[in-house]
């Protein structure tokens, strides 16, 4: 009984993926460069990366200290990796008719810059879920443990952020120029310009305030001259 | 009849002459999509220089028809990092081009060239504007002369710095400078020259715990006299709480020394230390951050007048009212009692000092912040002679250059 439903379950999802035109790709995308240490995760095997290499879907890509890789997808979407980062690919379905695919990449670590093409496009981190169609951004997690954040600053038209978590409310369009951070259990925020290296702890951060110069004053007149 | 000749051979001379364009134009054409051709597949292989080299001649050879060509070689430049003739190429082609989705995609390109800055950790930020001082007179070493308070305008300047130093296994020091500078429209004497120094270290050793200790120097400067320099030690920790709460409680220990100066003739009476213990509870919720705070300290200066015991509190508020625009409010409440009666009073000093301020910030675009801001400070002494009233209105523009 059970077998039937999971065959009858496979059978439905199989359906709706052949009449949404989305397949899953055999080859999802390739690095094009890689510097230093970069490595290909496949299943339990690590092995170094090379360039022009294809990457499928559930494949990780991770770079080592001073090392940086570059994935061009096939819907023309480009994943920049920096240093000591870690992207899976997720879910990658590609539809030839229209061009277009929809993915989803794994930032477990480090920071990556995206630059979207042809796709409907997530990045899922350990706080939050990036959404984004023809942008471009830099997408980062910071901090540890309860202090974890994941932040990320626009170049081009909008990304949507929403915690990871569900059940936290809230959801948040960043547009060019903004740096936007999403706390561990919290909802996204858009960090005001000045505050762009807010300091981590509270785990949340308060915006800093320009009364501090004003402070100054104020601190050493406490019983004495002031300004 | 000769004329009739003639006519005929200039007619071939013409058709001769124009098959000969047409071909040589032709074969341009066909070279330059070839060399494109080829160029494409190198770059297909990996062989990033040698398709530029091809896409090159290609642009070279069919100059006119270069939207594809461009757009290519924009690629394969900011591919290799090369982003000056990445702009340059895919800027050519934005110009050219009717397709906004790769317009779109170009623009992505180019704002996105070169390696991501993995080192989020330094930042410049400057602040600059004008405040409006109700009372910038308040000398309480000599008896207020009340008519003798005065306001005035100053522009004001204020920078910041900092860096990570290290990050290392969850041990990071963070250096920090600041300068202000304030400049008077009217009483000069009071321009004020503040320096910052500010190292600390940071210990992520734990999801619950998070202490960090720092040190910083001050330096303070009025018009052409030194005023005060301070040694100040300081330790906080932060205890994360549930659904956005936490706790923190910070010790503070400074060193004071004063200058005296034809200004504040007496102003080294005041040199000692003085210790802080506070503790501050935060709220965060998806559109404001709330704190409580307490806090008490004991002031230890040379002449024992100038000794103090202090304690008090306050809440503050921070609310997003839209995506750009966010209003802070603050409000503190401190009583102040001095160890000695100063030299001129019958009883010992005691002050209750009210503060209040209230922010309005306004993010212009990605780099500048426009603020609106104000702060009342007042003072109610038993001695009538430090009673004040202070109003501060602030205009102020900030940018974040880095």
């Amino acid at each position: 009984m059970k077998k039937n439903i999971l065959i009858i379950a496979v059978s439905i999802v199989s359906l709706l993926v052949i009449n949404s035109g989305y397949s899953y790709a055999a080859s999802a995308g390739k690095l094009l460069t890689v510097k230093n240490d970069v490595y290909i995760i496949r299943g339990d095997v690590k092995s170094d990366a090379q360039a022009q290499q294809s990457l499928i879907t559930s494949d990780a890509v991770e770079t080592g200290k001073k090392s940086r890789a570059k994935i061009l997808f096939k819907d023309d979407s480009l994943l920049n990796l920096s240093e000591l980062s870690r992207v899976e690919v997720q879910e990658y379905l590609y539809d030839s008719g229209t061009d277009r695919s929809k993915s989803i990449y794994n930032l477990i670590d480090g920071s990556i810059r995206v630059v979207v093409g042809r796709s409907d496009l997530e990045i899922h981190t350990a706080t939050a879920v990036a959404a984004a169609r023809g942008t471009s951004f830099d997408i980062w997690s910071e901090g540890k443990g309860k202090n974890l954040r994941t932040c990320s600053k626009i170049f081009g038209g909008q990304v949507k952020f929403k915690n990871k978590d569900d059940k936290v409310k809230g959801s948040i369009t960043a547009k060019k120029g903004d740096t936007c951070c999403t706390p561990l259990g919290g909802s996204p925020r858009i960090i005001p310009p000045g505050t762009q290296n807010p300091p981590i702890n509270p785990p949340q951060t308060r915006p800093k305030s320009v009364l501090q110069p004003i402070g100054i004053v104020l601190e050493i007149e406490e019983g004495g001259p002031t300004e | 009849m000769k004329d009739h000749v003639m006519s005929k051979l200039f007619l071939l001379f013409l058709i001769v002459l124009t098959s000969f364009s047409l071909a040589t134009d032709l074969y341009a054409a066909d070279s330059a999509g070839q060399y494109y051709a080829q160029g494409v597949d190198s770059a297909n292989k990996g062989d990033y220089e040698k398709a530029i080299s091809l896409l090159q001649r290609a642009l070279e050879l069919s100059p006119d028809d270069s939207d594809a060509i461009n757009f290519e070689l924009g690629r394969l430049y900011y591919i290799t990092d090369d982003c000056g003739m990445a702009d340059k190429h895919l800027s050519a082609f934005n110009s050219a081009s009717d397709d906004e989705n790769l317009k779109h995609y170009a623009d992505g390109l180019m704002d996105t060239c070169g390696e991501i800055s993995s080192d989020k950790s330094q930042h410049i930020d400057i602040l600059t504007g004008l405040q409006y001082d109700t009372n910038v007179l308040v000398e309480p070493t000599n008896p207020i002369d009340k008519a003798g308070q005065k306001s005035d305008a100053k522009a004001v300047i204020y920078l910041t710095a900092g860096t990570e130093v290290f990050d290392v296994d969850g041990i990071s020091l963070t250096a920090d400078y600041s300068l202000y500078q304030s400049l008077h429209y009217r009483l000069n004497d009071y321009n004020m020259q503040h320096h910052q120094i500010k190292p600390v270290i940071n210990f992520d050793l734990s999801d619950s715990f998070m202490p960090s200790v720092g040190y910083s120097y001050e330096f303070t400067r009025l018009e052409y006299d030194n005023y005060s320099s301070v040694h100040n030690v300081f330790a906080n920790v932060v205890v994360p709480g549930s659904e956005g709460r936490s706790t923190e409680f910070n010790y503070e220990w400074r060193n004071k020394r004063y200058s005296d100066s034809d200004l504040y003739p007496a102003n080294t009476e005041r040199d000692g230390y003085r210790q802080t213990f506070g503790a501050r509870y935060n709220i965060f919720t998806e559109e404001a951050a709330y704190g409580l705070f307490v806090k008490t300290a004991w002031d230890k200066a040379r002449k024992n007048y100038w000794s103090n015991h202090m304690y008090g509190g306050g809440a503050d508020l921070s609310y997003r009212i839209e995506d750009n625009l966010n209003l802070s409010v603050t409000t503190m409440l401190e009583n102040r009692r001095f160890d000695e009666n100063f030299p001129t009073a019958s009883h010992t000093r005691e002050d209750n000092l009210f503060g209040l301020s209230a922010e309005l910030t306004y993010m212009l675009n990605d780099m500048f912040t426009l603020t609106f801001a104000n702060a009342l400070t007042v003072n109610n002494s038993n001695l009538d002679d430090f009673t004040y009233k202070r109003n501060l209105t602030s205009l102020f523009i900030s940018m974040g250059v880095l």
